[in-house]
């Protein structure tokens, strides 16, 4: 018997799912609190009663220390440029399953329960009754079934963000048993599914209301096409993808119209002012605390919209922002922000690193030039460069001595912690360095650098990303450091869509630096980036992910016998039902990537920070930091109230 | 005279249709479109976008099409229709975020203007005047750290003391509270609060800039004969310098509008940034850094336009003020 830690998700036995999923509400027998703004609505007779706008059977959140006060404004930002996938993080994490808070399962959310059947091929989820979208009308199976039939199922409709719905070529099939009923089956098992659904963006399913969205559809509505050249677009499917966002989230968060399930609703989207969006409170929303009163506790959240990171710091500093951990959670920001916490009112809180490393530097062993592609497949090679970094030096002098070297890795006292694949070849040692080096490249020339086996000096250019200004730091300071060893390192540096075009659609880089991906147990399962060559993250090998992906593609490069073992256990990893098979299969993949050794690491990821407000209730003190579990929306915003 | 101004019209539309082909060209040259910029964002979300997807979201959006196919259907339906096509980053119209920020933009701009000038002529005429005096010496000083002080320094400078002496909220226009709320007295005071950074920061460079030409132009003309003769003839001394040698010391002033126009959208981009101002600098990074080419082209073609109407506003000025430069046949 292996003993998990709480970090790790191991409670995905399905059955204890549905038992909690109606063991977690104790039915109320009546909502009784609401909004004093809705109130006034509802008595007014402008909106329905609070017991109609509930469902029968309303999810219970309870809130993390006192049941809060309606009331306030929730003070955040958006930075320019950035994505607004951003706001899924605050006003729009309901998907049918949610993480717990502290991410180590998943929990119905919008599902009321789910079931799935031993194989894990059949789920079977079951609606609240009664739930409704925020203008009113009811959210049923048909909503679900108008995502499936008419959007994901249509071959006119680009539809991003499903992989939890794809096993290997199958996609999973919808079919409506009853009005709130409905299974999704997959040809062969999915293990991972119920945890993939609840990840950031997999929310499909829960916003695409039909009785909005189908008016943008010929199926549905003749006139569509006209709708749509009328607003200067060439045609329904642009204005379809536009109004519904199914291929770019960003659309979706740009559009006031649609009907959400979320606590709050965009009043005033980003674009329809470039300087604040808005967004109002849900009066449908289907979510009560344990006193019965229905959240959320704030009446709106409203963005301002900056342009640059550091406008951001100063209002941090003035007490205009309430909650926030993106953009100004970085070690060179804390101690001004510390300095300032009495007059701007705020306190910290910890945001959990869920990264395997700070910073990976990844050999192209994919190079299309044979010489190159051998060279740095060559161990040896890698492991000689690991033995050249000091990376003491550059811990100390770019993250002020804070976290110990170490490669991509799970993080120590996770249960699946390798230490092997931490440790190895993290030492500081001038002459390993050279031992290995002269193994896979002895000769050198003139200048004492080193020679490939073509008799080219052994140059690597390390084209980066110039905005990530900590690994910028940390590879200026390497390249002396390969100097000595006889490598002619280069540092390019190009903006982040010349790197992303350089790096992900062609493959004729030397190396690149990248972060990211999971280092803790979910995490890592989920997206194992750094382990396993699985997806277009894998910069150490992009030619092994084609080829893992799509064998008959042009550039897809076989990968040796061992790493396709790994892509097997991968496999199997997301087919099993069993978390202990799970487990043992991602373990293996874990000493496979310690044997391959895939990519160099820097460092352990330093866990970052946000700042939160006095008056700021509700918001625990830790939480994970990620994307996929977008932080700190698990945590539950809806119960966080001012007082 | 008006057959001038009217060739000059019909000379702006062979230049601006070859400013809006450069500068749309200018927006493609970077490697990537607008969904190069965003794969990588959903890339560091964990999730993964194949190419077959990028290649349809490519069609859809009509990025596969060739420079000149897309420069076409982006110029027609501006002049056809008057619809600048769609920003990507924003999924809105053009036209609506451009006009958003154009009367802020223009708002501040003319008040920064209208301070430099204050500031500078009279600054200038009597640090030519006076040359050599303690009061030339201060406004000559003053003048060079105006000069070397980048904007964007003075502005965090100035934001700083407001916020630790005054204890003042900086940055943006307005107060949090008073944001959308509707004009009022208190509104009006809060706006005059936040205005003064900006307006100053933004003037400044420029008016250490004009006192230093304003000088150099005034101390040239107040040596010439004329000047002597009119002295000698026994015109007061205040009337002589604002009649004959400061007329003509304006020159450069007006011969330069076209170049402000401009000059004030795009040159003062960095405290725009800096003060979180709903300035169109900002925006105009934020659409080109994120290739968001529709409202990149925009924006620079209303610099285009504007530069223009402030090329020949300068040259018809030019010639009412100074008669020897009047368009003569």
């Amino acid at each position: 018997m292996i003993k998990l830690s709480r970090r790790l998700f191991v409670t995905s036995s399905l059955a204890t799912l549905a038992a909690a999923a109606t063991g977690l509400g104790p039915a109320l027998a009546a909502a009784i609190g609401e909004a004093p703004m809705l109130k006034a609505l509802a008595d007014a007779g402008t909106l329905p009663p609070l017991a109609d706008r509930l469902p029968k059977n309303p999810m219970v959140v309870t809130p993390l220390r006192e049941v809060g006060k309606y009331g306030g404004t929730w003070r955040s930002t958006i930075v320019g440029g950035g994505s607004l996938s951003m706001l899924f993080r605050y006003q729009a994490y309901e998907p049918l399953m949610r993480y717990n808070p502290e991410w180590t399962g998943v929990i119905p959310n919008v599902a009321e329960s789910v079931v799935a059947n031993d194989a894990a091929t059949e789920f079977t989820f079951k609606l609240r009754e009664g739930h409704k979208w925020s203008d009113g009308q009811p959210y049923t199976t048909d909503d679900v079934m108008f995502w499936y039939e008419d959007v994901f199922s249509n071959p006119d409709i680009e539809v991003t963000n499903q992989d939890h719905l794809i096993v290997g070529e199958d996609k999973a099939v919808f079919t409506k048993v009853d009005a709130l009923t409905f299974t999704v089956s997959f040809k062969s098992s999915n293990g991972l599914f119920l945890l993939l659904l609840a990840w950031a963006d997999s929310d499909q399913t829960t916003r695409f209301p039909k009785h909005y969205l189908s008016q943008f559809l010929p199926k549905y509505n003749p006139d569509a096409d006209k709708l749509a050249t009328d607003q200067g677009l060439s045609g329904w499917v642009q204005l379809f993808q536009k109004k519904s966002g199914a291929a770019l989230e960003d659309d979706f968060f740009t559009n006031s119209e649609i009907p959400v399930l979320h606590p709050w609703k965009m009043k005033v989207a980003p674009g329809e002012s470039t300087e604040h969006a808005i967004a109002e409170r849900n009066p449908y929303y289907f979510k009560v605390d344990t006193a019965g009163n229905q959240l959320p506790y704030l009446d709106s959240i409203d963005y301002v919209l900056v342009a640059d990171a550091q406008v951001l710091l100063l209002k941090c500093l003035q007490g205009e922002i309430d909650l926030l951990d993106q953009y100004i959670g970085t070690p060179t920001n804390k101690s001004v922000l510390f300095d300032g916490k009495e007059r701007g009112g705020y306190d910290f809180y910890t945001t959990l690193s869920t990264q395997p490393n700070e910073m990976a530097i990844c050999l192209n062993m994919t190079h299309p030039d044979k010489v190159k592609a051998e060279l740095y497949s060559n161990k040896d090679f890698r492991i000689g460069l690991s033995h050249a970094i000091d990376r003491q030096a550059l811990i100390d002098s770019v993250f002020v001595g804070i976290g110990s070297a170490s490669q991509p890795a799970i993080a120590e006292g996770d249960p699946l912690y390798n230490e092997r694949l931490a440790k190895q070849f993290t030492e500081f040692d001038l002459a390993k360095a050279n031992e290995f080096l002269d193994k896979a490249a002895p000769n050198k020339d003139a200048d004492g650098y080193r020679l490939d086996s073509s008799g080219r000096r052994i140059t690597i250019i390390v084209e980066q990303d110039q905005n990530r200004l900590e690994m910028v730091d940390m590879m200026q300071l390497m390249m002396p450091m390969l100097k000595a060893v006889g490598i002619d390192g280069q540092l390019k540096l190009i903006d982040r869509s010349l790197w992303e075009v350089r790096i992900r659609q062609n493959m004729d880089y030397d190396a690149t630096t990248n972060r990211f991906g999971g280092g803790i147990g979910l995490a890592a399962m989920l997206d194992p980036r750094y382990f396993v060559p699985y997806s277009g993250n894998a910069f150490y090998a992009m030619g092994w992910q084609i080829w893992y992906n799509d064998k008959t593609a042009a550039n897809a490069v076989e990968p040796p016998a061992q790493v396709q073992d790994a892509l097997k256990l991968y496999d199997e990893m997301k087919s099993t039902v069993d978390d202990l098979k799970r487990v043992e299969a991602f373990k293996q993949i874990l000493e496979i990537a310690a044997d391959q050794f895939y990519c160099i690491g820097i460092k352990v990821p330093n866990d970052a920070y946000g700042i939160v407000r006095n008056d700021f209730h509700n918001v625990p003190d830790k939480m994970p930091n990620s994307f996929g579990y977008p932080t700190p929306a698990p945590t539950n915003p809806e119960q966080y109230f001012k007082a | 005279m008006l057959l001038y101004i009217l060739k000059r019209l019909l000379y702006m539309v062979p230049t601006l249709f070859g400013m809006s082909l450069v500068s749309f060209l200018i927006i493609q040259l970077p490697p990537g479109d607008f969904l190069t910029s965003l794969t990588s964002a959903i890339a560091d979300s964990g999730q993964s976008l194949d190419q077959a997807s990028i290649d349809r979201l490519t069609a859809l959006y009509g990025l596969d099409q060739p420079f000149y196919v897309q420069y076409w259907n982006w110029i027609s339906n501006i002049i056809f229709r008057g619809d600048f096509g769609w920003s990507f980053d924003w999924g809105q119209p053009v036209s609506r975020l451009l006009w958003d920020r154009m009367g802020v933009t223009i708002f501040v701009s003319a008040l920064s203007l209208v301070l430099i000038w204050a500031l500078a002529i009279p600054i200038g005429i009597y640090s030519a005047v006076r040359r050599y005096s303690i009061g030339d010496y201060v406004f000559t000083f003053l003048g060079f750290v105006g000069l070397a002080v980048p904007t964007f320094i003075l502005a965090l400078g100035l934001m700083y003391i407001s916020f630790t002496w005054f204890g003042l909220n900086v940055g943006g226009l307005f107060s949090p509270e008073y944001e959308q709320a509707p004009w009022s007295l208190a509104k009006f005071i809060d706006l005059l609060q936040h205005l003064w950074i900006p307006v100053v920061v933004i003037a400044i460079s420029s008016t250490a800039a004009l006192i230093r030409v304003m000088r150099a132009n005034l101390s040239d003309e107040l040596s010439k004969p004329y000047v002597v003769t009119a002295r000698a003839k026994g015109l007061s001394e205040f009337t002589l310098i604002m009649r004959y040698p400061v007329r003509l010391a304006l020159n450069p002033f007006v011969s330069t509008i076209g170049w402000v126009l401009p000059s004030l959208i795009s040159g003062v981009t960095i405290t725009a940034i800096v003060l979180n101002l709903p300035m169109a600098g900002p925006l105009l990074l934020r659409a080109l850094v994120s290739q968001d080419m529709y409202l990149a082209g925009a924006f620079i073609l209303i610099m285009s336009v504007l530069t223009l109407i402030g090329m020949l506003l300068s040259d018809i000025l030019l010639a009412v003020l100074d008669p020897r430069v009047r368009y003569q046949r």
